[in-house]
């Protein structure tokens, strides 16, 4: 019953052969997409930032969703909470955006030891309570005076012009790199075994000496603090926010669906995952506004239901042919 | 303060009866089914929409009832089946998916905006209890959805097939071995499950305005029932009804801008602390 049964794949523990393979993939996934802004306008370049801050979502997604097996529901929280720390910094503090990213990745990752608790559930009740977590929070900063806006009446933040989008492509591919670098580290490490072992069986976990607990959090603030920096970084690339486009419960189910796209608990699939699916997601908009929503959710149950092991998976099928 | 109890006791029963079949096919097939809101909002659009092509009001929600229950069956067979034995990652997801598509088309077919029904009840419109006017309409819905209660508890209790489902519900393996027909046990129950959240959402739309994009608020409404009184029986979930009709109309009476985070609040604090309800029977799927 676990992701691994799910995508037919042995599971194995990734040799350094495996972490120097998966470095090479995303120094060329980074070098090819570095020199992409000489071929693109601007409305591809917004495009693929929007594709890279999607990609790294994932991948921070999948570090607690997927590889330890406690699929969140409430990531979205943390992206919004870095945006809204953002705000917050950059807007009423005056701060510049180095510190905003810093304070917004710090902000969510100390939000993410209050989910802590939440780690006595598991599958489908750990699941429903990050999700009301993220629900609450969405509530609590749509309505509060000190989080809606600096005048009473607004219902969001509206950021200076801090960069060409120039900047952000390669501020945001920064991040995304960073972020993939360090979740090749994180499951090279002693965490990244112990994550593993607890996906597989956590009672048999706990009895050889993992401290089960201590790797789930270290997991979830991992991977809480990188939607906590992207956020920050977002909102002003954004320049408006609001818990509308910030809070949405569709940046969550993005996580989870690219994830599982591209080949859940895999370092490279979220990678792919997002790459095609952004892809698909574009030409839907583009071509059909009014269904996309349709397009959307028929894609999610086709992914599913007839693809559960994603990408990955397929290519493994054929390489192994 | 008594009209906040009130109301929420008589809204509790049909938010009870929107609950059922969330705590029928969490109880038997071990999944949350993030799909259970559709099955109500489209009951009461469906309902709407027949009711205005001239069909009498009870007709409009028998057919209505049953067209959700087809889908129920259909959403098994065709997608749930699939899946529901693997992380149940998968199911929710999935799930959510055809919650998404199934509300976009209706939106598409029905139009996005909220209907509500006035519902002309002969004999006294409205019934004084003191200084408290009820809707007459309110106690019909109320008898209905009691009356639903028991209807549904006799079916498990008495029939052969409600027997095949406590089974289902106790044990699967074993259900099995004594040669149980389970992934029929499972279409039947989405079925039933979408024919009483279908006919729940048809009564409601003489209570509030619906739309089809409120589903998820339905599910999560039904989930917290769900958890609040405790998995695997009728009366858990018609007494979590009654407790979530009135914390629903205090949150909204005395915090209207914080009620869903003290609704959600409430949620994560019962999962946390009694995980198996407050009246629950059996131990927790822990899938």
């Amino acid at each position: 019953m676990t992701i691994e049964a799910v995508s037919g794949r042995a599971p194995r523990l990734s040799p350094v052969s495996e972490s120097r393979r998966q470095l090479l993939f995303i120094a060329a996934f980074l070098g090819i997409a570095a020199i992409m802004p000489f071929f693109l306008d601007g409305y591809w370049q917004r495009v693929l930032i929007f594709t890279f801050v999607n990609i790294a979502l994932a991948s921070s997604w999948n570090v607690i969703g997927g590889v330890a097996g406690y699929p969140s529901f409430g990531h979205g929280a943390f992206f919004g909470i870095g945006a809204y720390t953002s705000a917050l910094l950059m807007i009423r503090g005056d701060y510049p955006l180095v510190v905003a990213i810093l304070g917004g990745g710090l902000a969510a990752g100390l939000f993410a030891l209050c989910f802590i608790p939440l780690f006595r559930q598991r599958g489908f009740y750990f699941a429903l309570s990050t999700l009301a977590a993220q629900l609450a929070v969405e509530n609590i900063v749509r309505n509060w005076s000190f989080t809606r806006g600096i005048e009473a009446w607004d219902m969001g933040w509206n950021f200076p012009d801090i960069g060409s989008l120039n900047f952000f492509y390669y501020l945001m591919l920064g991040l995304l790199g960073l972020c993939l670098v360090s979740i090749v580290f994180l499951l090279g490490s002693r965490v990244g075994y112990a994550l593993k072992a607890i996906h597989k069986d956590e009672v048999v976990a706990a009895s050889v000496g993992i401290p089960t607990t201590r790797y789930k959090a270290i997991a979830l603030v991992f991977s809480a603090v990188w939607p906590g920096m992207l956020g920050a970084a977002y909102g002003p690339f954004l320049v408006f926010i609001s818990p509308d486009n910030v809070f949405n419960l569709t940046i969550t189910l993005n996580m989870i669906l690219i994830a599982i796209f591209g080949g859940i608990g895999t370092v490279i699939g979220p990678v792919l995952g997002g790459l095609v699916l952004s892809v698909i997601d574009q030409i839907a908009w583009a071509n059909f506004l009014e269904y996309h929503h349709l397009i959307y959710g028929l894609m999610i149950v086709a992914i599913i239901s007839f693809w559960p092991g994603g990408l990955v998976s397929l290519i493994a099928k054929w390489r192994a042919r | 303060m008594l009209d906040v109890l009130l109301f929420g006791f008589l809204r509790g029963a049909v938010f009870a009866m929107a609950a059922f079949g969330f705590s029928l096919v969490l109880g038997v097939l071990g999944i949350v089914n993030l799909a259970h809101g559709v099955f109500i909002v489209l009951g009461a659009v469906l309902t709407y929409a027949l009711y205005n092509e001239g069909l009498p009001l009870i007709i409009a929600a028998l057919i209505a009832a049953m067209t959700t229950g087809l889908l129920g069956v259909l959403i098994q067979r065709l997608f749930i089946a699939r899946v529901f034995d693997m992380h149940p990652l998968m199911v929710l997801v999935q799930t959510f998916g055809i919650a998404i598509v199934i509300s976009e088309i209706a939106n598409i077919v029905f139009g996005t905006s909220e209907r509500l029904l006035r519902v002309d009840v002969p004999g006294l419109p409205i019934i004084e209890l003191g200084n408290l006017f009820v809707p007459t309409y309110e106690l019909i819905v109320f008898a209905i959805a009691l009356a639903s209660a028991g209807l549904l508890a006799a079916l498990l209790r008495y029939t052969q097939f409600g027997k095949a489902v406590r089974a289902c519900r106790d044990d699967l393996a074993s259900a099995t071995l004594v040669g149980i027909n389970t992934p029929r046990i499972f279409t039947l129950t989405m079925g039933l499950c979408g024919l009483w959240a279908g006919l729940a959402g048809a009564l409601i739309l003489g209570l509030r305005p619906t739309a089809p994009h409120m589903h998820f608020m339905w599910t999560v409404d039904a989930f917290l029932i769900v958890i609040i009184g405790g998995l695997g029986s009728i009366s858990g979930a018609l007494i979590g009804g009654f407790i979530y009709g009135v914390l629903n109309f205090a949150a909204y009476y005395y915090w209207p801008s914080v009620a869903p985070a003290v609704i959600f609040g409430t949620l994560i604090a019962v999962l946390m602390l009694r995980p198996q309800g407050l009246f629950g029977l059996g131990q927790v799927v822990r899938k």
